[in-house]
């Protein structure tokens, strides 16, 4: 506070105020017209196809305007809380988007929005279930033996038990701030929920699936002066801002489009990883069989971000060094959990690093390129759907 | 003497009780003669007139009539003048209102330690280590409310008055974490206000008073958020946090209860009916599927036959 007053300045202050007051009365006044205005707020525009369904659980496809670079294409997986809409959340912020641009023929599981009746789908049902079913889905149609595997977060997590479970079927394996090792208390996350006071057992005896309210209460708590308040009060300052007002909308849409999880994979998500960290240790047991991460043998690009208050990185490091792979890589960006797939810096970080390293290791064996060509299947298309979508 | 008066008066009240409960047997039998008279009368006559929402003036005459009877008998029987049952129903009154007052002031001292917690804790913010401020009013309430919410209930309906006075229970205990919680939630506001008058005294010494608002709002914004960073990874607040959710679970699992109860006579599907077919359909899934991956090896197995049997 240099070259301020060295006696309390009440009468500037007040003066201040006042004209903060006048200020926000006029923004209040344009604020009206961009709010009662058409605001731009759809989210996951890009065009898709959803080749493949199998109950709540949707198989979309991007297909790159000039043709798939490639040899292989990519699936993405995303976390089972919240949704895969962050991935393409504005034209300009679009994970989606810059992964086309680079040629990459993309595929994204969309989990759809569980009911009770999904409420005893555990590891086993998702992983060896609906990814597998969506990857030999895949494989069938495109006629080739492996692709490309990419997991956000718990679906990195799911995706690293997949590739240990069948590394025959994965050709790279990308994980983005992918929880693999839960002995840290450096995320609030690993406090609360790997404390054993958290009883999962009964809260999901209880609710079956556990809320996507209750998570997101969960995360608001996670720095309430910024999530609750400091957040808002910035928006206050600027809802005269049209381009602004839209980002944030959008922002505040994914945010608060919370399916359920599960109850059966919550419980043993907190149960064998939160509190038991089994998977690192190889000790975890999906669908009957103990998944050991030195199964995981293809290439491995391990991005987590530095300033990730869900998911630190300590949560993240260690798994390239358990892996069974000789080409693991660990990336850190300088970012946040969210901001790695959203903030415009890490845009140009993020999708050429992955892009660059997926071309690296593009090469298609002698063997698997001529089975290629004998499998080629045409591809079953369903339904096209563009969710673009106005706030009015 | 006075324990033979007792007794002769108290007979003489035991007599006047069974006069009195016999001539209202009588009064209702006579009630349900007339009634019946006046029915077949009206069926005979053809005067049956049905008006929705409305009395049929059979019936509404006759239950005059068995009010009346039921009044007249009591009023006859002198009963209420007796001194016996005056002074019965006069202790009775008595009674339920001590009980009623001794329930109030307890309610009231409950509150009462509740507040004074709260005060003493946002009195005293920058106390580290305080007893927890609802620790007393926990205690109160499990002493005095809780246990009479714990009495056993009787009769037919034990089962439901339990399920009942244990989600009133619930609730209270719930309340009680939910507002302890609550309390430690607000305390780094509190902190950070006291910090931020701190920073605003020691101003003239460290460079001056800023003129900017908006700068003194970014300081508090980041004090508040260090105290919730801190307070978030600290064990009481772990374990308090842990506690809503239990004590959130066991009201919900008790309310679930009362809301079964309260389905029983509707015809709609309960929960537990749900959540039985949801299981069946997830076992039946299960089972299909590996049945189709049985169905698709043997298949192969089949075709593989074949050609063996062709070549």
């Amino acid at each position: 506070m240099s070259g301020g007053s060295h006696t309390f300045p009440l009468v500037q202050m007040m003066e201040n105020m006042k004209q903060y007051t006048l200020d926000m009365n006029k923004r209040m006044f344009r604020a009206r017209e961009v709010l009662g205005g058409n605001l731009e707020t759809g989210i996951a525009s890009t065009p898709y196809e959803v080749e493949y369904q199998e109950d709540r659980v949707q198989l979309k496809h991007y297909q790159p305007e000039g043709g798939s670079g490639y040899n292989f294409p990519l699936l993405v997986v995303y976390a089972l809380i919240n949704r895969e809409t962050m991935l393409d959340l504005q034209p300009d912020r679009s994970v989606v988007k810059n992964l086309l641009d680079s040629g990459v023929d993309l595929y994204m599981l969309d989990w759809g929005y569980p009911t009770q009746k999904d409420r005893f789908l555990g590891f086993d049902e998702h992983i060896n279930g609906y990814i597998h079913n969506a990857v030999q889905y895949i494989l069938d149609k495109q006629g080739i033996e492996k692709l490309n595997l990419m997991g956000i977060c718990m679906g990195g997590t799911m995706c690293a038990i997949y590739a240990a479970q069948h590394p025959e079927k994965v050709n790279n394996l990308v994980l983005t701030v992918s929880p693999t090792d839960f002995d840290t208390d450096s995320g609030l996350l690993h406090i609360w929920w790997g404390n054993k006071g958290f009883d999962v057992d009964r809260l999901v005896d209880l609710q079956g699936n556990v809320s996507g309210d209750m998570l997101n209460i969960n995360f608001l708590l996670m720095n309430p002066a910024r999530l609750m308040l400091d957040k808002y009060v910035n928006f206050m300052e600027h809802m005269d801002n049209r381009k602004f007002v839209e980002n944030f909308l959008r922002m505040e849409k994914w945010i608060f489009d919370s399916p359920d999880v599960p109850g059966e994979i919550f419980r043993e998500f907190i149960k064998e990883c939160y509190q038991e960290n089994k998977l690192i240790n190889n000790r975890l047991e999906v669908g009957g069989q103990r998944v050991d991460l030195g199964k995981i043998t293809m290439p491995v690009l391990n991005i987590y971000a530095v300033y990730d208050h869900l998911v630190p990185p300590a949560a993240c490091e260690k798994i390239t060094k358990k892996v069974g792979s000789k080409d693991a890589e660990d990336f850190a960006i300088k970012t946040g959990h969210i901001g790695i797939y959203v903030s415009s810096k890490s845009q140009k970080e993020f999708v050429p690093k992955i892009c660059s390293w997926l071309r690296q290791r593009d090469a298609v064996p002698k063997k698997a390129a001529k089975n290629r060509k004998s499998r080629v299947q045409s591809p079953k298309r369903t339904t096209r759907t563009n969710m673009s979508s106005s706030a009015q | 003497m006075a324990s033979n008066e007792n007794n002769s008066s108290g007979q003489a009240g035991q007599a006047g009780q069974e006069d009195l409960f016999s001539a209202s047997i009588k009064a209702g039998f006579d009630f349900w003669q007339t009634a019946m008279r006046e029915m077949l009368e009206i069926t005979n006559s053809g005067q049956a007139e049905y008006r929705p929402g409305s009395f049929h003036p059979f019936t509404a005459g006759s239950l005059q009539e068995l009010t009346h009877a039921v009044q007249e008998t009591w009023l006859n029987s002198g009963l209420l003048d007796g001194e016996d049952l005056a002074r019965g129903v006069v202790k009775s009154l008595d009674n339920a209102m001590e009980m009623t007052q001794n329930w109030i002031e307890e309610l009231n001292q409950l509150i009462q330690q509740g507040l004074n917690g709260i005060q003493q804790s946002l009195s005293e913010p920058h106390q580290d280590k305080q007893t927890p401020p609802f620790q007393a009013m926990i205690e109160a309430y499990s002493t005095s409310m809780q246990k009479m919410l714990n009495m056993p209930k009787l009769g037919l309906s034990r089962g439901y008055q339990e399920r009942a006075t244990q989600a009133i229970n619930k609730f209270n205990l719930l309340t009680t974490v939910v507002c302890e919680f609550s309390l430690l939630l607000i305390q780094p506001v509190q902190h950070s206000l006291v910090k931020m008058q701190h920073k605003l005294r020691e101003s003239p010494e460290s460079g001056g008073y800023s003129e900017d608002v908006k700068k003194y709002y970014a300081m508090w914004i980041k004090m508040l958020e260090g105290g919730y960073m801190q307070l978030l990874q600290s064990p009481e607040f772990v374990n308090s946090f842990h506690g809503v959710l239990l004590a959130y679970m066991e009201f919900r699992s008790i309310y679930e209860d009362v809301m079964q109860d309260a389905l029983r006579d509707i015809p709609v599907a309960k929960k537990n009916d749900l959540e039985a077919v949801y299981k069946e359909n997830h076992l039946l899934k299960k089972e299909v599927k590996a049945m189709s991956a049985r169905i698709e090896k043997l298949e192969k197995k089949f075709e593989e036959l074949e050609s063996y049997k062709h070549n």
